[in-house]
């Protein structure tokens, strides 16, 4: 695979995001705020090849968990956990510095099978005495909170095509094959920054040929390239058209609910004339009516959810300026403020259920209402409810609050 | 805009406590404004474009020739994925060289020494 076989040795031979490759160094050698540190950004950047690169120029031994591993806490444990706190017998006998713990694709790490990983590795940070090095593709991920709060952040982007082109022309060029600087250049656009599929398009156009013509690329279209939050809200607001509203929040990251959410939060945002805001609201009322007939089963509306979304976000594209957007959507932040509270209410309910045989449901919707007023008027009975209800000194204090 | 530094007409406290925390940095003795934390450096262009009422542009340094220029001259614009962000790329002029590659791989090598970022 081309893809190996020209894989960066070197820094410097690591094409784009300079700012991010200046940074990383410096953390390497002298600039740790944190005892990890996290690149993030769409895949094919190089933020892997960087790590590998960096630890060649600066004589470091990467011991790399990547998505293929199993990742749960207990391997975590097994395989980094002597790594991280114990100094390899490398360093004495080779002229190595030391060791980089690599875990790569972190925001891979979910579900039964990897069960306990990011707290084992959350652990790793705090007790390591080696670099970690982290990688990501998307870090809004709320399991991810409290890796990219224990690490240092450096963000990579797309990289720019006449550098791909100019990585292009030196694979040809070493390979011994000729090609047209129109077809390099179709191919580095296709691939919309992304390096590792644009040398992998490469190689497979060469397959059989000696000479790369414009022509054998013409079949080669743009990649739907997933668009992670900020991203999707800024496009999708400036679109000109509900159809390329609509093929933006396709290939989006995010869900639909959160689409739904955050929509919601950032149209008066974009729409500052009350006659658009209220029909866009509108198309938007709709789409969370279909949401709704969804449920779990009815799929095959979703289709409609995306259109009105689209719709909603392009009702007058003429009138687009650019805004500060609103996310995560205000919902979440509600949501993480009343938890506390939702908690103790949660568990009033629970105890009413138990003793008067009732959903939990029905206990909040006709009881909790009742119990707010008499503990408002009547102290004396509010006492011996809460001692029937065995309620404790949190949930007395909830139900006052309320009252 | 400067992407060194910049001036802006008075925000008023909260708009400049929004600012310095989203990654701004305001440097007293000159009175500029420059970008501190590059992660955030589209929330930033946003928020600034947000405030003056008009779409802003960074101008994007040639890694081989160091000359600046902007986005909007690049052929590529429309197709560019990371367009005006970051501040780095290659010009019209430099991007037609052969042996682009070589030379921009001597120039991060340089760069880095200059830089004391010698490997």
């Amino acid at each position: 695979m081309w893809v190996e076989k020209y894989r960066p040795e070197t820094v410097a031979e690591v094409i784009g995001n300079e700012e991010a490759k200046a940074t990383f160094v410096n953390w390497l050698k002298k600039g740790r705020k944190k005892r990890a540190v996290l690149l993030y950004g769409p895949a094919g950047v190089g933020k892997t090849a960087l790590v590998h690169a960096a630890a060649h120029d600066l004589n470091y031994k990467v011991i790399e968990m990547n998505a293929s591993d199993t990742r749960t806490g207990k391997a975590i444990m097994e395989i980094a956990g002597p790594a991280a706190s114990l100094t390899s017998l490398d360093e004495f006998s080779l002229d190595i510095k030391g060791s980089i713990l690599l875990f790569d694709e972190v925001d891979g790490i979910f579900g039964r099978e990897d069960r306990g990983g990011v707290g084992a590795i959350v652990k790793i940070i705090k007790e390591s005495q080696t670099p970690i090095v982290l990688t990501a593709n998307n870090i809004s991920i709320l399991k991810l909170r409290p890796i990219t709060n224990a690490s240092d952040l450096i963000k990579f982007r797309w990289v720019r095509i006449p550098l791909i082109v100019a990585l292009l022309q030196k694979i040809c060029q070493t390979e011994k094959m000729s090609s047209e600087r129109e077809a390099l250049e179709t191919i580095a656009q296709g691939s919309q920054g992304d390096v590792r599929s644009a040398i992998n398009d490469l190689q497979t156009l060469f397959q059989g040929k000696s000479v790369l013509r414009k022509e054998d690329v013409q079949h080669i279209s743009a990649r739907n390239r997933p668009l992670d939050v900020h991203q999707t809200l800024k496009e999708v607001f400036s679109a000109v058209s509900p159809k390329e509203a609509w093929s933006i929040l396709n290939n989006s990251i995010i869900d639909y609910d959160t689409l739904l959410l955050a929509i919601h939060d950032n149209l008066p945002l974009r729409y500052r004339n009350p006659e658009n805001l209220a029909t866009a609201y509108n198309i938007l009322s709709r789409a969370d009516v279909f949401r709704g007939r969804i449920g779990t089963e009815v799929w095959r509306l979703l289709p409609y959810v995306y259109d009105l979304l689209a719709q909603s976000a392009t009702i007058a594209p003429k009138t687009f300026q650019p805004f500060k957007l609103m996310f995560p959507p205000t919902k979440f932040s509600l949501l993480k403020w009343t938890g506390r509270d939702r908690a103790i209410l949660e568990s009033i309910c629970a105890k009413i259920a138990v003793k008067c045989h009732i959903s939990k449901r029905l206990a909040n919707l006709e009881f909790i209402p009742f119990l707010r007023m008499i503990f408002k008027k009547e102290s004396d009975r509010a006492t011996k409810i809460a001692t029937w209800l065995e309620l404790d000194e949190k949930s007395l204090e909830y139900i006052r609050r309320m009252a | 805009m400067n992407k060194d530094g910049f001036k802006l007409p008075y925000l008023g406290r909260s708009k400049f406590i929004e600012l310095m925390k989203m990654g701004l940095e305001f440097e007293r003795g000159r009175n500029i404004f420059y970008i501190r934390d590059l992660n955030r450096a589209e929330e930033i262009k946003d928020s600034l474009s947000e405030i003056l009422n008009q779409e802003i542009a960074f101008p994007q340094t040639c890694l081989i020739c160091g000359k600046e220029f902007l986005c909007l001259e690049c052929k590529y614009y429309e197709t560019c994925s990371s367009r005006d962000l970051p501040f780095h790329c290659v010009c019209k002029k430099c991007s037609t060289q052969s042996d682009l590659y070589k030379r921009y791989v001597k120039k991060t090598k340089d760069e880095q020494i200059r830089t004391d970022l010698k490997l």
